[in-house]
């Protein structure tokens, strides 16, 4: 796969189709890879590809706004990309989409906590990890250490694609939300209690919002000080404000590829919050986001025959 | 210095419990950190480092200086429990050279955080291995000193037992009602541990960094470092050296507190003025900010180095961006 990338962006580089691409480069560490914006084919040498790579490449698409880009995409980064065209954040004749079916990014974090010691490499094979420390060596199958978000991913192929490498993944097919199912049935106190034990560890460095494609804002709502929205501080209601708005802010516009949780530094379980509103969209609207260039956003379109009154 | 076994060790912890909050390192959901201890069998001695560093005790994260209502404006509460803090390795015990400067010895003083820094009791402990992240032995810390804050100590996992210190007058009245051991094999036991920290690199080799800098601060290679950062406060908020905070007024305007919190240049508005402009527009001048401030700066204005090689913005980077591969590129 990595040869096949490096050839295609290089031709596309010598074509001039491109003037800079996306990739992923491999990490000074054995645990992690590093996403990286390149400008000539030279950069990419330290090209890699293999189940670290869980970053949404699509994250650094609106800064490169006017560029010719080549993106490899993997099924979450491809729907992103969508996102984006809708938003009018990137136009789509000025990229090249190097697709991945993708077989899941493994979870770095859990199988640093199994293996105990120090990592000090990290060996892919097809399907499986091989892991190094000073002393021991283990192996592990990447689809018993998916991160949260791949496990329940219904779309690993890219939808929008220029050309697509791989063989063909299946989706997930059961219900991808049965966890907030279960989540809804708990008492509001039972899951206000879960949020605060859980965003208690948040230290506000909002990663979570940076490692967001659909974060884009130019002035992010926690950053403004003229109107301040919220204060700054660790009290925990201001931590959960934030939060929530994020959250709101995402109706409709997340692509569930858990980017957000896997840079949480502090291992919080963010997902619950952007979940249940997907879920609620796709109840309430029929739509899942990033599946279609041509459809509107759920909450950036209206029917003049909606039955709500207040539209009228 | 004395030698002492654990039980002995955790004993003369829970008599200091009387006087002071406990704080130490335990295993907790995501990693050993740093917490106020009430279950003293669970401290952890022989890991690395910490997750966090124990900076937000000296420096909190969120903190009031006083409370306004109606016009009156009353002090923020002070806590009266002085804390003792164990297990602090040297690369974080170092960080303080950069706190003391910017909060003590240049004027104004800092009282907030001189009064945290004076009621608290800091116990070093020698470090018994390196990880591949750690680079402290750059800015010439010993890993194993136990020379530093007002107590020291060496833990020996093999033996269970603990060489100890006191290097402040505070330290050397706590640790003197201890009985002892021979510690003669101290210095046995010490280079014992040498050889874990054979990771740990000198990666500035006694080279003059303010001359590199003052050359390349406009190097066409601060347009490459940083791209893939994202420009989150991941680095900057587990950095222990990193002091920057922010002052709001919180609630009603006559009715609320002055707090400080937590500030990173990594954020946009970090550096943005009242008209709107912004000097640092860019992740390139922000990132490039944090790095000479580091390397440039402090040691230009202060003689210190702005980092202490603890590794912490390197493992927790959710893009991998290595500030050791930077130094490189430029040295």
């Amino acid at each position: 796969m990595e040869v096949k990338i490096k050839e295609r962006l290089s031709q596309l580089f010598d074509e001039q189709k491109i003037n800079c691409a996306i990739i992923f480069e491999k990490g000074t560490m054995p645990d992690k890879n590093a996403p990286n914006i390149i400008y000539n084919k030279e950069g990419l040498n330290n090209l890699v590809w293999n189940s670290m790579n869980w970053n949404n490449l699509a994250n650094y698409l609106p800064k490169l706004l006017g560029k010719k880009i080549g993106i490899v995409a993997k099924g979450c980064d491809s729907r992103s990309i969508v996102l984006l065209m809708q938003e009018e954040k990137v136009k789509r004749e000025d990229l090249y989409i190097i697709g991945i079916n993708c077989t899941g990014m493994i979870d770095m974090k859990k199988i640093a906590k199994d293996f105990g010691a120090e990592i000090s490499e990290t060996i892919f094979e097809k399907d499986s990890v091989k892991v190094k420390g000073k002393a021991s060596e283990k192996e592990y199958k990447v689809k018993d250490f998916l991160l949260e978000s791949c496990q329940v991913c219904k779309y690993p192929s890219p939808v929008i694609y220029d050309e697509v490498l791989g063989e063909q993944v299946k989706g997930f097919e059961g219900d991808n939300y049965q966890d907030i199912t279960e989540f809804e049935k708990l008492s509001s106190e039972e899951r206000r209690e879960y949020f605060y034990k859980e965003l208690s560890g948040c230290i506000r460095c909002y990663a979570c919002r940076n490692s967001c494609p659909s974060c884009y804002c130019q002035e992010c709502f926690v950053d403004s000080n003229q109107p301040k929205w919220l204060e700054k501080g660790q009290n925990i209601d201001d931590i959960f404000f934030y939060h929530i708005v994020r959250a709101y802010h995402m109706v409709g516009r997340c692509v569930d590829c858990g980017s957000c949780q896997n840079a949480c530094p502090m291992d919080i379980n963010i997902l619950k919050l952007t979940k249940k509103l997907n879920k609620d969209v796709r109840e309430l609207y029929k739509y899942e986001c990033g599946l279609d260039p041509k459809n509107t956003p759920a909450l950036s379109t209206f029917e003049p025959d909606d039955y709500n009154e207040f539209i009228k | 210095m004395k030698k002492v076994t654990k039980t002995e060790f955790i004993n003369f912890l829970k008599k200091q419990s009387e006087t002071f909050d406990i704080i130490a390192p335990i295993k907790g959901d995501k990693g050993i950190d740093y917490d106020i201890i009430t279950d003293f069998d669970k401290i952890i001695f022989d890991h690395v480092n910490t997750d966090r560093s124990f900076k937000r005790f000296l420096f909190p994260q969120s903190q009031t200086l006083f409370e306004f209502k109606e016009g009156v404006i009353t002090e923020a509460k002070k806590q009266n429990k002085k804390k003792f803090i164990v297990g602090i390795r040297n690369c974080d015990i170092n960080s303080l050279k950069v706190f003391d400067y910017n909060f003590i010895e240049k004027e104004p003083v800092d009282t907030f955080y001189k009064e945290l820094r004076d009621n608290t009791i800091l116990i070093t402990a020698a470090c018994p291995a390196s990880n591949s992240t750690c680079f402290c032995t750059s800015f010439k810390i010993d890993p194993l000193s136990i020379g530093h804050g007002d107590i020291g100590i060496l833990f020996d996992k093999e033996e269970d037992s603990f060489y100890i210190q006191g290097n402040s007058s505070a330290g050397k009245d706590i640790v003197d009602g201890l009985s002892t051991k021979d510690t003669s094999d101290f210095d046995q036991k010490k280079e014992k541990y040498k050889k874990n920290h054979e990771k740990n690199r000198d990666l500035i080799k006694d080279k003059n960094l303010v001359e590199i800098f003052q050359s390349k601060l406009e190097d066409e290679k601060w347009g490459e470092i940083f791209k893939g950062c994202i420009g989150c406060g991941v680095c900057t908020f587990y950095c222990p050296t990193c002091y920057c905070f922010d002052i709001e007024e919180q609630g009603k305007f006559w009715n609320g507190k002055r707090v400080r919190n937590w500030d990173s240049c990594m954020f946009p508005i970090y550096s943005k003025e009242t008209t709107g402009h912004n000097p640092r527009p860019t992740q390139k001048e922000r990132y490039r900010n944090r790095v000479l401030h580091k390397f440039y700066y402090q040691l230009k204005h202060n003689n210190e180095y702005g980092c202490v090689g603890c590794g912490r913005c390197i493992t927790n980077c959710p893009t991998n961006i290595d500030i050791r591969n930077i130094i490189k590129t430029f040295i």
